[in-house]
């Protein structure tokens, strides 16, 4: 199923999601190895849940059974690297799965840890293009105050100094730098976005909106900026991307989808309501540390574990309770503007891909 | 490998190398040739183990010449208090066959320590005029450059590193490398 071209692929999910056939593995995978964190984000809260993780023989009998069909896969937390197998992991993400893209957010902050995995997780993943994204929420102090994490900005340069290295060495990384937009920074985005430029010089810069998630605990926090404010903030980011169009096609494409991402996302804000038809649960799909498979993590309901299936995925992908699931969001009783599950969207809806094509590739100014 | 075309850019790199980390003693293998590089002192095969440590050591063709080459630059790095250079055949050159290749031996270097460049070396005078070509190097260069060198920082890789140390003293494991 794996050497299926993608666009077939991507046109089997929008037959699926009309017809309910044929069933077929997510192409874009979340793999979460843990809720630990040392952060104290005023964003997220992931950090008090405790579960027990899956162990990398755990993985090692889930991955095989993708079948090689995801192509990007996010490998997300918690803080990954509190995991001292987090290299095994990916390497097994690499061997088992082969995506092309492999996706890192980072929070920089277990220095030595991270000094120790990341030189291991690019060799590990020559082949594919390793994506490696740092969370700057403000610039110095004002960063450290809303990550909860004293020196972390001093950290994030560290990081980001070693990703530079191996970019030399390693032409398949990606330095991307990534802000969720919440009411506590919306006002400072430009500046945000200009001093992180400057300072770690990545490849990409990214923003996202901050949202109330199951999965982050976040439900009862009022962190999700105005529209007004969201939208003063993503016209300033996506008159940047123009203005500075990446060279690197991985960080041209992310750029491409986040100029459409930005307006899909202040519509679905605006309008409360899913603008496109969403595909979560069909195309894009998310493994908790614990091995629940989630359709999404904004609304992290389980759609079975893995560990009480013999670690196969599509036993759970193809269990009552996707089916379920499923249902609920093609009948639209959801609407979020989870960038992960929009990119999958994007790329399904076909007005939305063309612009993003011609963004690509320099035929459109605006992705908008 | 014989660098009889290549000596001089070799050693210029060295000397820059040198000067960049303030390097005041070299160890170089014997191939490098007499030592012009102030502090520089050649250790011939089998010697390594006994040799004093150095700022800056100096590897050429391990790959190549040595069995167990990766062994050998791990013994070889622990000599090194500031920084390794390793010179290479350019595993990526047209016709090259023997060398490992380049994500092989940069994947064993990384382990052994941080490194900060790597740059092609040897070019065909048709290629261009510039002596090194540090990356990223567009694909002629690197497909017609004869070696590769990898400048390995060896001093600890992280302030809690470096830290840890301070507070072992010299007499540390790893203080002495």
């Amino acid at each position: 199923m794996r050497k299926l071209p993608l666009l077939a692929r991507l046109a089997g999910y929008r037959l699926a999601h009309a017809t309910g056939t044929p069933r077929q593995l997510p192409v874009n995978l979340t793999v979460s190895v843990t809720y630990s964190c040392p952060s104290r984000c005023a964003t997220c809260d992931i950090w008090q849940k405790k579960v027990d993780d899956l162990s990398v023989d755990e993985y090692g009998r889930l991955f095989p059974t993708l079948e090689k069909v995801p192509v990007w896969v996010t490998v997300s937390g918690g803080d990954q690297f509190i995991r001292k197998d987090l290299d095994e992991i990916v390497r097994l993400i690499r061997t088992q799965i082969e995506p092309s893209i492999i996706n890192i957010p980072m929070n920089g902050i277990i220095t030595e840890r991270i000094f120790q995995l990341l030189p291991k997780i690019a060799h590990h993943t020559v082949g594919a293009q390793l994506v490696l994204n740092l969370s700057v929420d403000g610039i110095g102090e004002a960063h450290d105050r809303i990550r909860g994490a004293e020196g972390n900005f001093e950290k994030l340069k560290l990081a980001a100094g070693l990703i530079h290295d191996l970019k030399k060495t390693y032409p398949h990384v990606v330095l991307g730098v990534h802000t969720v937009i919440s009411k506590l920074n919306v006002a400072e985005i430009p500046n945000i976005e200009r001093e992180a430029r400057a300072i770690f010089r990545p490849d990409s810069y990214i923003a996202e909106v901050a949202e109330n998630r199951v999965e982050l605990k976040t439900m009862d926090k009022d962190i999700t900026p105005t529209i007004a404010d969201f939208r003063r903030a993503t016209a300033h980011l996506g008159n940047v991307i123009r203005a500075h169009r990446s060279r690197h096609p991985v960080a041209r494409l992310v750029e491409s989808l986040r100029l459409e991402y930005y307006e899909l996302a202040a519509r679905i804000l605006e309008e409360n309501r899913q603008v496109i038809e969403c595909y979560a649960g069909l195309a894009s799909a998310h493994l908790a540390p614990d091995g629940h498979v989630w359709g999404c993590c904004v609304r992290a309901e389980s759609l079975g574990n893995v560990r009480e299936q013999g670690y196969d995925f599509r036993t759970v992908w193809n269990g009552e309770q996707a089916d379920a699931f499923r249902a609920s969001v093609k009948a639209h009783a959801c609407a979020c503007p989870l960038a992960n599950a929009s990119y999958t969207n994007l790329l399904l809806d076909v007005p939305s891909l063309a612009r993003v094509t011609a963004n690509m590739v320099g035929l459109e100014g605006t992705g908008t | 490998m014989s660098m009889n075309g290549d000596r001089a850019d070799v050693r210029a790199f060295v000397d820059q190398v040198a000067v960049e980390f303030a390097a005041e003693s070299v160890l170089a293998d014997v191939e490098l040739g007499e030592p012009r590089t102030r502090g520089m002192r050649v250790v011939a095969p089998g010697e390594w183990a006994d040799v004093e440590s150095a700022d800056l050591v100096v590897s050429f063709d391990a790959p190549e010449r040595e069995r167990g080459w990766e062994e050998h630059l791990a013994a070889v790095s622990k000599r090194a208090r500031k920084v390794l250079l390793v010179f290479a055949r350019n595993a990526e050159r047209f016709g090259q066959r023997k060398a490992p290749d380049t994500a092989h031996l940069a994947g064993v270097l990384w382990q052994l320590g941080r490194v900060r460049e790597h740059a092609y070396l040897g070019l065909p005078r048709l290629v261009g005029s510039s002596r090194v070509v540090h990356v990223p190097a567009g694909a002629l260069v690197r497909k017609t450059a004869r070696l590769h060198a990898f400048v390995v920082d060896m001093s600890p890789r992280t302030p809690q590193a470096r830290r840890r140390l301070r507070v072992a003293g010299p007499e540390a494991p790893g203080t002495d490398r």
